[in-house]
């Protein structure tokens, strides 16, 4: 996955109109290129600026003549299975951030706040999406989010459940390091840096290959650069936690166990293949997502550790 | 039989509910997969539950041994203390359980919210809670003097 400065660029610095030209491999390259050096979280904020998008400035019209003409019912089936993952998993982490805003430095917090705007407008997004193309039924965005709920697996309630109670261990103290680490260790670590990117790779690879869907390609591409800063953040977060207490590393590893023991109750069959991917590829895909974060921010796994992550299952929903 | 919640007869039946393994109509609606993760959190499981009306102060405990739920008791807000984990909910969200509402999101969205216990442990056996809760769910029951019919 590499890409060369001038696609990084287009990348950075497209339009909302322009970013329907960018290739989701050069948005994860973009993303996994800063990993390394990190940037602070004023330098997120001044890019949060700068690459904002109107959600209300997207075109869906193509989309629902693709929906409706061109898609068959087996594509329809499993994109809309793994976008629903994605409808209600912005919209949990959307309620689930500001306790996080609470702590840490007045950098982080103002950084933070883009965040949690950015996972409002990614929920509205995806209510668009649902009314307009999918034609789902709802007056309001709850109205619309039960509507797509049944489509979500059962095992939706494990990365997500974790997160609302670590949620609410950090209510009762928001400086605690511990529970800040583990609150970030499936926020940013898990649920966005390897479920939300490996459901982007897949639903915008098909779009792209297929020609289907351009509404949703741009609107979920530009939500891919925005989770470009999420990640960045989180994975800073973490380090720069390990970094001063190098025995908070531990609690990135209870609760890596965790959720990797959660990931193997699959309870649903996703049609992969009908999107253009195997249950296999999409395997690899999730274990090269979390390899390379803990490689590139330099947090050390332990062997049984590893051993879950070559048993990852695909599990498919972000936020 | 339609039983009051919080009551001997009701946390009897619950006892028997979160006891019984899933039927067929229940297991194939999900995959193998599912149940055999389920299985392998509840062998040698060891743990218990209060669960919790705070509105009536009543206090549903549940106790497993090697899998099994060797008991259920309404207990007072002291031996709820003591329980591994511990769940509240108010009486709408009960009403909803035993309407069918899905037990996992009930969880997530903290109708059901985990009030103590290691969130971390809890976690590593959350879909066989979220089947016990559901579980619960089936058992008619009535919430005040509602009547909930079992779905």
């Amino acid at each position: 996955m590499t890409s060369t400065r001038s696609e990084q660029d287009a990348v950075a610095n497209s339009s909302l109109a322009e970013i329907r030209d960018v290739d989701i491999d050069d948005v994860l390259a973009y993303l996994h290129a800063d990993l390394k050096r990190l940037p602070d979280y004023l330098d997120l904020y001044r890019r949060y600026l700068r690459q904002r998008w109107d959600v209300y400035e997207l075109d869906f019209t193509t989309d629902a003549v693709d929906w409706q003409q061109r898609m068959t019912q087996e594509e329809r089936d499993a994109f809309i299975a793994i976008s629903s993952g994605f409808h209600h998993g912005e919209r949990q982490v959307e309620i689930e951030l500001p306790v996080f805003m609470l702590g840490g430095s007045e950098e982080l917090k103002i950084y933070m706040s883009s965040q949690i705007e950015d996972e409002a407008r990614h929920t509205i997004f995806f209510d668009r999406f649902y009314r307009e193309v999918v034609g789902m039924p709802g007056t309001t965005v709850e109205e619309v989010l039960d509507a797509s709920y049944p489509y979500i697996g059962e095992t939706f309630v494990g990365p997500f459940g974790l997160l609302a109670c670590q949620a609410d261990e950090l209510r009762r103290d928001p400086e605690d390091p511990a529970a800040r680490v583990r609150y970030g260790t499936t926020y940013f670590l898990w649920i966005e840096g390897v479920l939300a990117l490996s459901v982007m790779k897949i639903t915008l690879s098909y779009c792209r290959n297929r020609g289907f869907l351009p509404g949703y390609y741009t609107g979920f591409t530009a939500t891919c650069r925005d989770e470009a800063r999420h990640v960045q953040g989180g994975m800073r977060f973490l380090r720069d936690s390990v970094r001063s207490d190098p025995a908070l590393l531990l609690e990135i590893h209870e609760t890596l166990r965790t959720i990797l023991s959660m990931n193997g109750a699959v309870s649903r069959r996703l049609a992969l293949e009908s999107l253009g991917w195997t249950p296999e590829e999409v395997r690899r895909l999730m274990i090269r997502q979390l390899s390379m974060k803990l490689s590139d921010v330099g947090i050390d796994i332990p062997p049984d550790i590893q051993e879950q992550i070559q048993k990852i299952e695909p599990e498919l929903a972000g936020g | 039989m339609t039983v009051q919640l919080f009551t001997p007869a009701w946390a009897e039946a619950v006892r028997v509910a979160v006891d019984a393994e899933p039927d067929d109509e229940l297991r194939a609606g999900k995959l193998p997969t599912y149940w055999e993760w389920i299985e392998r959190a509840r062998d040698g499981y060891a743990a218990s539950w209060a669960l919790t009306d705070p509105a009536r102060s009543a206090h549903l405990l549940l106790e497993w041994k090697d899998g099994r739920c060797v008991a259920a008791s309404l207990v007072d807000a002291e031996q709820a203390a003591r329980a591994t984990y511990a769940l509240s909910a108010n009486r709408e969200a009960w009403r909803d359980l035993l309407a069918g509402a899905d037990a996992g999101r009930l969880l997530m969205t903290r109708k059901f919210a985990l009030q103590r216990g290691n969130v971390l442990q809890f976690f590593r056996g959350v879909y066989f809670v979220v089947e016990a809760l559901g579980a619960i769910g089936r058992v008619p029951a009535t919430v005040d003097n509602d009547v909930v019919a079992a779905c």
